[in-house]
């Protein structure tokens, strides 16, 4: 029995490293988005202009792989050997060298590409929107089921495992699958104290080094850190506690990492968005987009 | 110095840094904390382990049974916002005392404070004073200043008067606290319970509620021209009782289930807050029914209303555990009479769920409290973090270290947190400075000897002020926003310093006098 534990949980484990590729190659895009910055769109400008994307991006990709994948597998692109010896090894010359060549294919990716980037962002908007629509529904039935449990257990003496464990589930329900939806209406608080006097595109500045540099690498430390328990709760299909509880709490425990695809893929799309308005096309807002919420 | 302090300073100064460049709190929280979190490992300060702790502190926030009480109490105040129950108060109340003089301002306070024990959105109250108060304080000749600050500090008392969701967070974050503390002097540590807050903070609140108006009072007789009673009437009609009844009625009644629940001990604040948002769908679809022409549907709602207090008759006269040894006849009679009862309930929410959707509420109702829930527990996991790292770099042996270095004793370490929490509130909100700031310097607090629930009302309270302080106070913000441009923003700050002192004076009042609020929690335990 154990091995075939052991077997599983490498394998489920494996599986969720081969996800990883699918964030990453959108990843990819973006600071070919984001470099396209500097020359006016139509203006291609000179080999300063070009010096300066490729920069731009090696930098760009390198803080992207460095921040959150960098210490979890064990390469540090050479930096650690670096700081130890005293000197750059070829390790880090050989990753650098990668990460350049990247960078230079990126930053000269074709126009065609903003279209991509428009198609992507919508699609993942539509993600968010549907997820929401879900924590919508579980807003309403948490209001019903807690006020069964209280007549149940006022009224008749009745206390239900579980109903408890299903108001657990849909309380966690609503903000784990709800907060993707929220980044998109641009409901989570902010401090605008300086946010109101910036420009168009200096709030879109923040939003794409923000969504680049905390957003992704947050889903991904959650879905990597997360993977292991995720395998457990799944080979064993565990119910909650009490012999009477709901049967699917890792149903429940899933909800970890799907909050943490939801983050990344929101956040890739407010990335594409604030990136389209730095080359000054923005997408037109979603009407259906709105903070429906104000301070508590 | 040690590369950890300088490493935690730096965290602390860098999330300063980019909160200013406005990123959202909660991922900024996060985010600095796991790139600082990388660069510890790198160098050897932290084990990985410890940021890979995340996701199961996220699970720890997701099984959080004392928390489920904020998205239900954040459900029940935006469905009651929907339902005109604050347009309603404040037209009645301000009709009632407007030839009162000051009455105006006696009205905004009342209504400030019944809202607060209701909906306790300090947003949507502030809105909601400012378009409809607002205007007729000021064709009546008001102080803009004074009714500008009366607006905005009544609209804050939803965060101290229970039920409110800073009480709710601050009695997660202090009851935690209490345990650390306990663990690290070996002391057994009580329990502190959102009931406890509820009931520590209901003096408090109430004795603020009385200063405002004793100010108000004062003001009217010193300066009579700063609040003029109306001299002609507009509204020549009187209000009918009934109208009275109605709109003053369906608050009150609400206030007394859920408040009076939890303070009787009867619910605990989540099975009270279900009682709240279920009462407010139904009062939403009595009030907006007659618009849809709904008349099935406002049937069934008021046979639900009338099912509840017959249901209680019931319970209050059988026995109707379903589980006891012998069940007479008699008593299955009044189960069955009590299941139908229950039906009926339930159909009547059914149907005011339905009137509420036919006029395109409910979905923006559900849709704003799941954004509220969202942002509050994004920043609780995006803090949790933060936690994790400036507590590997060892932050809270710095903070505690220092806490208890400020000669005093107690009373000097209170007053540094209690600065540094009003100096916070300048640009933080309520949320970030419970989750981040409470865990880190409640512990030393509660080791040198300070009243779990004695300390979590003097924040509630400190935190409450930081709504109205200018510049960034979100209740002056809110006001501003929903003001005429013909009112000065220079005259809504000045406005609202006389109420914010007010505040520091009720601040020190429950310093000095710990009774008032760890006096009814002792009674209610």
């Amino acid at each position: 029995m154990e091995p075939f534990v052991a077997f599983a949980g490498t394998t489920l484990r494996f599986i969720g490293y081969a996800g990883l590729p699918l964030v990453i190659v959108p990843v990819l895009l973006l600071p070919a988005l984001a470099t396209r910055i500097l020359p006016a769109p139509g203006n291609r400008g000179g080999p300063l202009i070009a010096l300066l994307k490729i920069l731009l991006a090696w930098t760009v990709l390198f803080q992207l792989l460095t921040l959150p994948f960098g210490s979890f597998f064990g390469l540090n692109f050479g930096i650690l050997d670096a700081t130890r010896t005293g000197h750059f090894g070829p390790k880090f010359l050989w990753s650098h060298l990668t990460i350049l060549g990247l960078s230079t294919v990126a930053a000269f990716l074709p126009n065609g590409l903003s279209n991509a980037g428009r198609l992507l962002s919508k699609a993942l908007d539509r993600i968010a929107a549907s997820a929401m629509w879900v924590a919508i529904g579980v807003a309403l039935l948490i209001i019903l089921i807690q006020l069964a449990a209280v007549i149940l257990r006022y009224m008749f003496g009745i206390s239900l495992s579980w109903m408890t464990d299903s108001i657990v589930f849909a309380f966690a329900t609503i903000f784990m699958l709800g907060v993707a939806g929220t980044l998109r209406a641009d409901g989570h608080v902010r401090v605008d104290i300086l946010r109101r006097e910036m420009s168009a595109k200096q709030k879109a500045l923040v939003d794409l080094i923000g969504a680049i540099l905390f957003i992704v690498p947050i889903g991904i430390l959650i879905l990597y850190s997360g993977s292991g328990q995720i395998a457990r709760t799944w080979l064993i299909l565990e119910p909650f506690n009490e012999s009477d509880g709901l049967p699917v709490k890792y149903l429940f425990i899933s909800l970890v990492p799907t909050f943490a695809i939801l983050l990344i893929s929101q956040g890739l799309s407010q990335a594409l968005k604030a990136a389209f308005v730095l080359r000054d096309e923005p997408i037109a807002p979603d009407p259906s987009t709105q903070t429906q919420g104000g301070a508590i | 110095m040690e590369l950890e302090l300088v490493l935690a300073l730096s965290m602390f100064l860098v999330t300063m840094a980019v909160l200013l460049a406005g990123y959202p709190v909660a991922l900024t929280l996060g985010g600095v904390a796991l790139a600082f979190g990388l660069i510890g490992v790198e160098l050897g300060l932290i084990p990985m382990p410890i940021l890979r702790n995340l996701p199961s502190r996220i699970l720890g926030s997701m099984e959080n049974q004392v928390l489920i009480a904020v998205p239900l109490f954040v459900l029940m105040g935006v469905i009651l916002e929907r339902s005109r129950v604050a347009d309603d108060l404040l037209h009645t109340a301000s009709r009632l005392l407007a030839r009162v003089q000051g009455g105006l301002g006696y009205a905004v306070v009342i209504v400030g404070a019944l809202l607060a024990a209701s909906t306790g959105i300090v947003g949507a109250t502030v809105i909601t004073m400012t378009l409809i108060a607002l205007p007729t304080m000021m064709r009546q000749g008001y102080d803009p200043k004074l009714a500008s600050g009366t607006i905005a500090a009544s609209g804050t008392l939803g965060q101290i008067i229970p039920p409110s969701i800073v009480l709710i967070l601050l009695a997660d974050a202090v009851s935690t606290a209490n345990q650390s503390a306990a663990m690290s002097s070996g002391q057994g540590a009580s329990v502190v319970s959102v009931g406890d807050l509820f009931a520590g903070a209901l003096f408090p609140g109430l004795m603020l509620v009385g200063l405002y108006l004793l100010y108000l009072f004062l003001m009217a007789q010193l300066r009579p021209q700063s609040s003029p009673a109306a001299i002609l009437d507009e509204d020549s009609e009187p209000l009918s009782a009934r109208e009275i009844l109605v709109s003053l009625g369906a608050p009150l009644s609400l206030i007394l289930a859920v408040l009076g629940s939890i303070l009787a001990g009867l619910a605990s604040p989540t099975e009270a807050s279900a009682i709240g948002a279920g009462g407010a769908l139904l009062l939403a679809g009595l009030r907006l029914g007659p618009e849809v022409g709904a008349k099935l549907s406002l049937r069934l709602i008021v046979a639900a209303l009338l099912a509840l207090p017959l249901l209680g008759l019931l319970v209050q006269f059988n026995d109707l555990r379903l589980a006891q040894e012998t069940i007479t006849p008699f008593e299955w009679l009044a189960i069955g009479a009590a299941m139908a009862l229950v039906l009926v309930f339930f159909a009547g929410l059914a149907a005011a769920a339905l009137v509420l959707s036919r006029i395109k509420q409910l979905k923006n109702a559900l849709e704003s409290g799941v954004q509220i829930t969202s942002m509050v527990f994004l920043i609780l996991i995006g803090a949790s973090l933060f936690a994790l790292v400036f507590r590997a770099y060892g932050g809270d042996h710095y903070v505690e270290a220092l806490l208890t270095a400020i000669p005093g004793g107690l009373w000097g370490a209170l007053l540094v947190t209690m600065l540094a929490m009003f100096l916070l509130g300048f640009f933080l909100d309520f949320i970030e400075i419970v989750f981040v700031v409470v865990p880190i310097v409640a512990p030393p607090l509660i080791v040198l000897g300070a009243d779990p629930v004695w300390l979590a009302i003097l924040m509630a309270l400190n935190l409450q002020t930081s709504f109205l302080t200018p510049p960034f106070g979100f209740a002056l913000f809110y006001l501003r926003g929903a003001a005429p441009d013909s009112l000065a923003t220079i005259d809504i700050w000045r406005g609202a310093l006389p109420f914010i002192g007010l505040q520091i004076l009720m601040i020190v009042l429950v310093a000095a006098i710990p009774v008032l609020a760890t006096g009814l929690p002792g009674l209610v335990r």
